[in-house]
């Protein structure tokens, strides 16, 4: 029994070697992304599948920050390179919501920070049916993501179901705390929430688009309707609560505490698929404005060591392949058409295509969410 | 000369063995501190001498909601961990009882479990969906404590609970040893000539472990005005810990307001440094005499 196991430790190391020397025969690609574990273990599978390929001429290496733990912080650092002149460093690949991607043009000062891509290098970029609203030339979609409503159908009949965001506001008074939205420092659910809120009573559509602060001044009626819902919401221990991350108002879904929440579509398809949330929840937009969502995109910098390894990865992303990882490991809206995907789950996320797309840079960060922070908590 | 001489190596010996932790010191201690205190007083976009950081921290109504919230959870937590410490602390010394020497070698153990691990037990107990809603559930529905919810997470009480739950034990410690330094003999003649329990404790027992009540009583304020992870985990968004406030701000890249809270944070455990300091000197005063 011993001589097995020890027969058996021998091959792992020797195995571990080889795949070392393996390994260090390829230049290394790294990926840089952000967000929760669902994301790590998409870019974990991701990578995996990528660089057990035998045609892979790369090893790509993924380097995550999850929200909250200072990946504010990584658009800084890559910005601060970029200013600095630095080259050849490891930031090959960055993959954010393509929204996102304006905080890290904003803090390099300069669209330089990420290069045209050659789609020459990107075998299958016709397939991919999305464009990005902004930086087109630079930056290539490869999954699509989107707040919805989610609630059990269950618990709310389809006639008592709102459709419009007045009728919402109706169904909050009428259900008191029985609808939450998390803090939306802490999680895209509760801040795709609060702008859909308050960018639907804009008039101009083009403010969704942009970073000008004059837009500050037509907030206000937004604020009103949020302040208007606040004393109907999730409340315990006598004060209303705004729980932390998108797991915190999932989680009182899961607990049947609450009957309808604004969250991402991938992290409910992902509990109804294991079981923690029931067959029965069901997940919808308003017909007034749908909720914020996003292309998720990869850009490649150009201050990375490896420009050609980042073609490649991208290339093998948004491969059927790639894009078939994307849709069973996280639920995500494949960028390419679903009829060139070989899974049984494509017809799950058939009907998410509709959302808003809000892109205001930095905006939210310095000055909106601190004003709703102001506006609300002291309520 | 020779004596000269070994004294001089005996002091490079004592520079010697210093130095690290004093090079280590400075680099991770004074500089950050020194770099904290000035870039408090920074204006953010200018760098210019301000006191903008301090007059937005004691003018804004969020932040300072936020300074008298941890406050009132930090002084509250001090009263009610010193209280059950020395209640316990009493009872350990004075009875012989077979439940006390069990909570005697029991009674350590909150202090062992990671803060993390606890705050996620009470969580999963207290929280409106927890263990105790769960058995409360099972009741009959007609009861009016069916569905009961504690209504415990999320605010104040949560969080002083927590609080609660890792400095009584450490309080009880200091305490413990202090009474153990009470001979049982001058309890017991006291006994003799008529004194009754009260007048016990308060003429003897109290003002022999008083300074280390004060003891106690700073070191569990100094942890819990300064504390992240409990109130991060289970408490409000609003009014919020300064902990938790100064990681917002500094999520926000307010970095120079950040720096003037954890100047706040400073000051308010320097306070408590000085009453440690304070009753330390008496202590020592005392025993020249």
């Amino acid at each position: 029994m011993k001589k097995l196991l020890s027969l058996v430790l021998a091959v792992m190391l020797l195995a571990t070697c080889a795949g070392f020397a393996m390994a260090e025969e390829k230049p290394t690609v790294t990926i840089w992304s952000t967000g929760s574990q669902n994301v790590a273990d998409l870019f974990t599978a991701l990578c995996d599948a990528y660089n057990a390929k035998e045609d892979s001429n790369y090893t790509a290496k993924l380097q995550f920050i999850a929200s909250g733990t200072g990946d504010e912080a990584l658009n800084s650092r890559i910005g601060a390179a970029f200013q600095t002149g630095q080259t050849g460093t490891d930031f090959d690949v960055i993959a954010e919501n393509t929204a996102s991607f304006q905080s890290y043009v904003d803090e390099a000062g300069s669209e330089d920070l990420f290069i045209d891509y050659d789609p020459a290098k990107i075998p299958g970029l016709e397939n991919v049916g999305l464009t990005p609203v902004i930086f087109p030339t630079k930056l290539v979609p490869y999954r699509a993501t989107t707040v919805v409503f989610a609630y059990d159908s269950e618990r709310i009949p389809e006639e008592e179901l709102p459709h419009t965001w007045d009728q919402l506001a109706e169904w909050i008074e009428a259900h008191p705390g029985r609808f939450a939205y998390n803090d939306p420092d802490t999680g895209g659910a509760g801040s795709g929430f609060v702008q859909s809120a308050i960018y639907r009573l804009i008039d101009d559509e083009s403010a969704r688009l942009s970073t000008d602060k004059k837009w500050l001044d037509y907030m206000q009626p937004g604020f009103d309707w949020l302040v208007k819902i606040h004393p109907f919401l999730y409340s315990t221990g006598g004060s209303v609560l705004y729980p932390a991350k998108n797991q915190g108002t999932l989680d009182l879904l899961i607990n049947k505490e609450v009957d309808m929440i604004p969250a991402w579509a991938d992290q409910i398809l992902t509990n109804i698929a294991n079981g923690t949330l029931p067959e029965t929840t069901r997940m919808y937009q308003l017909d007034d404005m749908a909720l914020t969502g996003s292309d998720v995109s990869l850009g490649i910098t150009s201050i990375g060591s490896n420009p050609d390894g980042a073609h490649e990865f991208i290339a093998f992303v948004i491969s059927p392949e790639g894009q078939k990882i994307c849709l069973e490991n996280m639920k995500a809206i494949p960028v390419i058409s679903p009829d060139l995907i070989d899974s049984a789950e494509k017809d799950l996320v058939a009907s998410l295509g509709d959302y808003s797309f809000i892109s205001n840079g930095n905006l939210w960060k310095e000055d909106i969410y601190p004003l709703w922070q102001e506006t609300i908590l002291p309520l | 000369m020779v004596k000269n001489k070994s004294k001089w190596k005996s002091a490079m010996l004592i520079v010697g063995f210093l130095a690290p932790a004093l090079i280590v010191a400075l680099g991770i201690v004074i500089y950050p501190i020194i770099n904290t205190i000035i870039k408090s007083f920074q204006d953010p976009s200018t760098g210019a001498f301000t006191l903008e950081n301090y007059s937005y921290l004691f003018t804004n109504k969020l932040a300072r909601a936020h300074i008298w919230y941890t406050i009132w959870v930090t002084v509250l937590t001090v009263v009610l961990a010193i209280f059950f410490s020395y209640l316990l602390a009493l009872y350990l010394r004075f009875s012989n009882s077979r439940i006390a020497s069990v909570i005697r070698s029991l009674y350590l153990l909150p202090r062992f479990v990671p803060v993390l691990v606890a705050v996620y037990a009470l969580k999963m107990v207290l929280s409106d969906s927890g263990l105790i809603n769960r058995l409360s559930m099972l009741l009959p529905e007609s009861w009016a404590l069916h569905n009961f919810k504690p209504g415990l997470l999320y605010n104040a009480k949560g969080i002083i609970l927590a609080n609660l739950w890792f400095n009584i034990p450490f309080a009880t410690m200091i305490i413990s040893a202090a009474l153990s330094g009470i001979s049982s003999s001058i309890v017991e003649s006291a006994q003799d000539v008529g004194a009754g329990k009260i007048r016990i404790f308060f003429k003897m027992i109290l003002p022999l472990s008083i300074s280390d009540v004060m003891i106690a009583a700073t070191f569990v304020f100094m942890s819990n005005v300064s504390s992240f992870t409990t109130p991060y985990l289970i408490g409000a968004n609003h009014p919020m810990m300064l902990g938790v406030y100064l990681r917002k701000q500094f999520s926000s890249r307010k970095y120079e307001l950040a720096a003037a809270v954890s100047c706040l944070i400073f000051l308010f455990s320097s306070i408590s440094a000085i009453v440690y300091i304070y009753t330390n000197l008496k202590e020592k005063a005392w025993e020249r005499d």
